[in-house]
């Protein structure tokens, strides 16, 4: 049970799971089997919760693309506090995802992946010319669920994950409607549902969208 | 100024007792006096024009006199008829005093019910609240945007239907509430007697703990509204499959 009560892995992302604050307990970069493996089940359980807010049919959950997400904001986490590496190593300390990203995978990995903007602004704030804040914009230009938040060229985006699948169309315009994100919802991709979504509450629900629509 | 010489005349009248009531009309001249001698009621202090009014020449049975010396003279006479009534002069508003009557036209007895009744109303008032099956909550749910769930507040009414409380309410088929306070009540109907809805509101719902969901046959059920819940998809869906549940066990 040591590995259990040492899991500071399993332990970081609890806590920014439930509390959304990042706690670091020691500069230990690598992560073992059995490490991962409760964090995936942790993380499994998670989704199920959240599974339960899909409109839709909800995909399952993807364990590879959940646990890449963890590991990757929990070792940039670890990169932001203690830097001891070159900036040569960061494309090995975190590797790009390899497998097909659907929309399983999308909705898998945001449950980690939500948190990365946040570190990137906190990055920003330490060094804003790190190189890491160049990898992590990079992954977040393939997993741009994750980021509606956070500023980034819409047209260099890839919409066609979100375009075949009507749960996670859904999803995403919850959350452009809900983090107002006007250049998104501005998007063909989503403006004609969005606009439809609001109908005739729109200056009700959100003011700013439903006065451009009528200006332009 | 020259003095009015007709206002040196004093009138009197004379009138039996037994028909005091007719003077009621001349009671509001308080500048008359009035005094009984035995069964004759007196009146005196009348000027010219009071003398020769309307009110005056209504009077039935009264005899009118005007002084001159101490003798007193029949109106339009020459001739002394009697001597000056030697009597104590009163004003004339204490003297006949008013009685109300005892009957107030106010008065609503305690022990008579008021009927509470809905009636339709052409005032037009938005709707905040609906009660609809759970099956169509069911199916439109499922696919709505979270934006327009976030402002509805709901709870499970009796199984199978849903109540909705929030602006703007989802686009479904349901039977819509507007609000009066604490008091819901049917879209198009409003209280008989809206007036009491303050009384009713205190007398069914003393503690403002509850939503108050009235019919339109002025019947009506309490909903706590610490029972209402915000609306979303996850709490809907655990909370109708905790109630399939809870119904089969």
């Amino acid at each position: 049970m040591a590995g259990h009560t040492d899991n500071y892995f399993l332990k970081m992302i609890q806590n920014l799971r439930k509390h959304e604050d990042v706690l670091l307990y020691d500069n230990i970069l690598n992560t073992t089997v059995e490490d991962e493996k409760e964090v995936v089940d942790f993380l499994n359980e998670e989704y199920s919760l959240e599974a339960l807010n899909h409109p839709y049919q909800s995909p399952e959950f993807n364990s590879h693309a959940s646990l890449w997400a963890a590991k990757t904001v929990y070792i940039s986490a670890q990169l932001i506090l203690y830097r001891e590496n070159k900036d040569a190593d960061l494309s090995t300390l975190l590797p790009g995802f390899t497998s097909e990203v659907n929309t399983a995978a999308v909705l898998s990995a945001d449950l980690c992946l939500r948190f990365l903007p946040d570190l990137i602004i906190q990055l920003k704030l330490i060094d804003s010319e790190d190189a890491l804040i160049q990898v992590l914009e990079a992954t977040l230009k393939q997993w741009h669920y994750s980021s509606v938040r956070y500023t980034q060229d819409i047209d260099l985006l890839d919409f066609a994950v979100v375009n075949s699948d009507p749960c996670l169309h859904q999803l995403y315009c919850n959350r452009i409607v809900q983090q107002r994100s006007m250049a998104l919802a501005k998007h063909p991709v989503f403006y004609d549902s969005i606009r439809s979504q609001l109908g005739i509450y729109g200056s009700e629900l959100w003011n700013e969208f439903s006065l451009s629509n009528h200006s332009s | 100024m020259a003095e009015d010489v007709a206002s040196d005349i004093n009138y009197y009248l004379a009138i039996d007792e037994t028909n005091k009531a007719d003077l009621a009309q001349i009671r509001q001249w308080s500048k008359l006096k009035v005094g009984l001698e035995e069964s004759i009621l007196w009146v005196k202090d009348f000027d010219y024009a009071q003398i020769n009014s309307v009110e005056v020449k209504s009077i039935p049975f009264k005899t009118l006199y005007y002084s001159k010396g101490s003798k007193l003279y029949l109106l339009n006479s020459q001739l002394p008829d009697r001597p000056l009534p030697s009597v104590l002069w009163t004003p004339i508003e204490r003297a006949l005093p008013v009685r109300l009557p005892s009957f107030n036209h106010n008065y609503f007895g305690i022990h008579e019910k008021i009927n509470i009744q809905l009636v339709s109303s052409d005032v037009e008032a938005e709707p905040v609240a609906m009660i609809l099956p759970m099956e169509i909550l069911s199916t439109y749910i499922t696919i709505a945007p979270a934006v327009r769930l976030e402002k509805i507040r709901w709870t499970i009414l009796d199984g199978d239907n849903a109540f909705l409380l929030g602006k703007p309410l989802l686009p479904l088929p349901g039977d819509t509430y507007w609000q009066r306070k604490d008091l819901l009540l049917p879209t198009g109907f409003d209280l008989e007697l809206s007036i009491l809805s303050d009384v009713i509101q205190k007398r069914i719902n003393p503690g403002r703990d509850c939503w108050a969901i009235w019919n339109a046959d002025a019947s009506y059920a309490l909903v706590p509204k610490e029972n209402v819940h915000p609306l979303s998809l996850m709490s809907f869906r655990l909370s109708s499959k905790r109630f399939s549940k809870d119904t089969s066990e």
